[in-house]
């Protein structure tokens, strides 16, 4: 039991309790739709090539069939089949 | 489900956004607040759908970001709306049907009663409708209990009722009360005398002591079964005599009729007024003005019947028919036949109880007048019940 608890104790720091610092959050539904928080433009639009630049990195989506689901200041929905997630710092 | 509603009534479009930096565009929108979907990229351009609302304030992101924007499809209400709008007749035709309905679900179209066997529905539903279930009469404030026991209070012979408003039909359903038989439970001891002069044929005792017997003749108020009884013990023991007794009785009829009258018939000459009616509303469909010197009226309703329920909607039809009169002379033997028919209506009404034993006609001419004398032996019952005192 306590074996469990150290498991998902990250250094002692609670994961949602951590100082981010403006790093985009990102929440994946398997590899067919990706929310990403935290954006504050797209770069490049393609179908199999979607580039969303954050406060810290540009984070690159690679797959196929991809599009904005929905968009708004700094919220991005990506739908399609994801093959590649890249973080270009 | 819900935003697919939320977007076809404040409508969009699909467009496209082509240029060199289509990504630019979906910042810019993006920043701007504006809501965007279905983004599908192609080269150089992006097909997307926005609120009709939103499409007019991009023009400053389009060039800004340096694309060109073109509609390809328009979806939703105000689309819709504005194609029909030089034929402004349909959405207030819409508008009014939909007013109509509304208006006209909050009123009672048809009434039905199902149920009455003995009471007279025409009772039944006059009681209802002053209570106020009747075609045309607005629903939404009836008690229907009320309406129920009230109904029940002023038509003793139901025993239960139900007022069922079902949409715009009320139908009520009625059980009718078992009816007591009707017992003389008078202790009073009485006896049967004749109420009128007679030749006595046939005696039926069921209590009482018989003073008469068969062939003899009696005059009105005679005794004919006493009420006195004499028991074994030589003691009077008082009961109600009870007994059918039938007699041979005369009867006398006279009747007159004049030999020259006015003969009043109607001619062929009429005219019919069509009144087209829903509810309580009429609306004339033809006018005529023609009027006759003597006429009646009368009038038809035809109702439309939809699925069995009569509708409040029909057609009236109310016709004036001419009256014309002539002067005739009566022969005898037209004088005869009026004559027996009016015996044969006195027979079967007056005397409906009564067998006729013979019957003599004799018709004779008075100045204008034919005077008929018909004298009647009748058989019938002539017994009936008076109640005495013990003590007299």
């Amino acid at each position: 039991m306590q074996k469990n608890k150290d498991k998902h104790n990250l250094g002692g720091y609670a994961p949602f309790g951590l100082d981010m610092g403006g790093m985009p959050t990102i929440e994946m539904l398997g590899n067919r739709r990706i929310t990403l928080e935290g954006s504050t433009g797209i770069l490049l639009y393609e179908s199999d090539n979607i580039k969303i630049n954050t406060n810290k990195m540009v984070v690159s989506f690679c797959g196929r069939g991809l599009c904005v689901r929905c968009i708004s200041c700094s919220c991005v929905e990506i739908e399609g089949f994801v093959t590649q997630i890249e973080f270009l710092c | 489900m819900l935003v697919q509603l939320i977007r076809f009534f404040r409508g969009y479009v699909d467009f496209t956004a082509s240029g060199k930096f289509p990504e630019r565009f979906l910042n810019i929108t993006s920043r701007y607040g504006i809501n965007l979907w279905n983004a599908k990229p192609s080269k150089h351009s992006i097909n997307a759908s926005m609120y009709i609302s939103d499409y007019r304030k991009i023009r400053l992101a389009a060039k800004k970001s340096g694309v060109k924007t073109r509609i390809n499809a328009k979806h939703g209400l105000p689309f819709f709306v504005n194609k029909y709008k030089p034929r402004i007749g349909i959405p207030i035709g819409a508008a009014a049907g939909i007013i109509l309905i509304i208006v006209l679900s909050n009123f009672i179209w048809s009434v039905s009663v199902t149920g009455a066997q003995t009471v007279s529905e025409t009772k039944i539903k006059q009681v209802l409708s002053e209570n106020g279930v009747k075609t045309g009469g607005y629903k939404n404030n009836l008690d229907v209990q009320k309406i129920e026991r009230d109904t029940m209070l002023e038509i003793d012979e139901i025993g239960w009722m139900s007022v069922n408003l079902t949409g715009n039909i009320a139908s009520i359903e009625i059980k009718e009360k078992a009816q007591k038989p009707k017992i003389d439970s008078s202790a009073t001891p009485c006896n049967v005398k004749a109420k009128c002069d007679g030749v006595i044929t046939d005696i039926k005792v069921k209590k009482g002591n018989v003073q008469v017997k068969k062939g003899s003749g009696v005059a009105k108020g005679d005794l004919l079964v006493s009420g006195i009884i004499e028991t074994k013990m030589n003691t009077l023991q008082y009961v109600r005599a009870n007994a059918e007794v039938f007699a041979d009785v005369v009867y006398k009829k006279d009747s007159s009729i004049k030999s020259e009258y006015e003969y009043t018939f109607l001619s062929s000459e009429k005219t019919e007024r069509n009144r087209v009616f829903l509810l309580w509303l009429e609306f004339p469909c033809s006018m005529s003005f023609s009027s006759y010197e003597k006429s009646v009226f009368s009038e038809t309703s035809q109702n439309v019947i939809c699925n069995d329920v009569v509708l409040p909607l029909g057609l009236k039809t109310s016709t004036q028919s001419d009256l014309k009169s002539v002067e005739k002379k009566l022969a005898k033997s037209d004088a005869e036949k009026i004559f027996i028919n009016d015996l044969l209506l006195y027979e079967a009404f007056e005397k409906p109880k009564s067998k006729v034993v013979s019957r003599k006609i004799n018709i004779n001419k008075t100045g204008d007048e034919f005077h008929c004398e018909t004298d009647y032996i009748f058989n019938e019952n002539i017994a009936y019940s008076e109640d005495f005192s013990v003590t007299d």
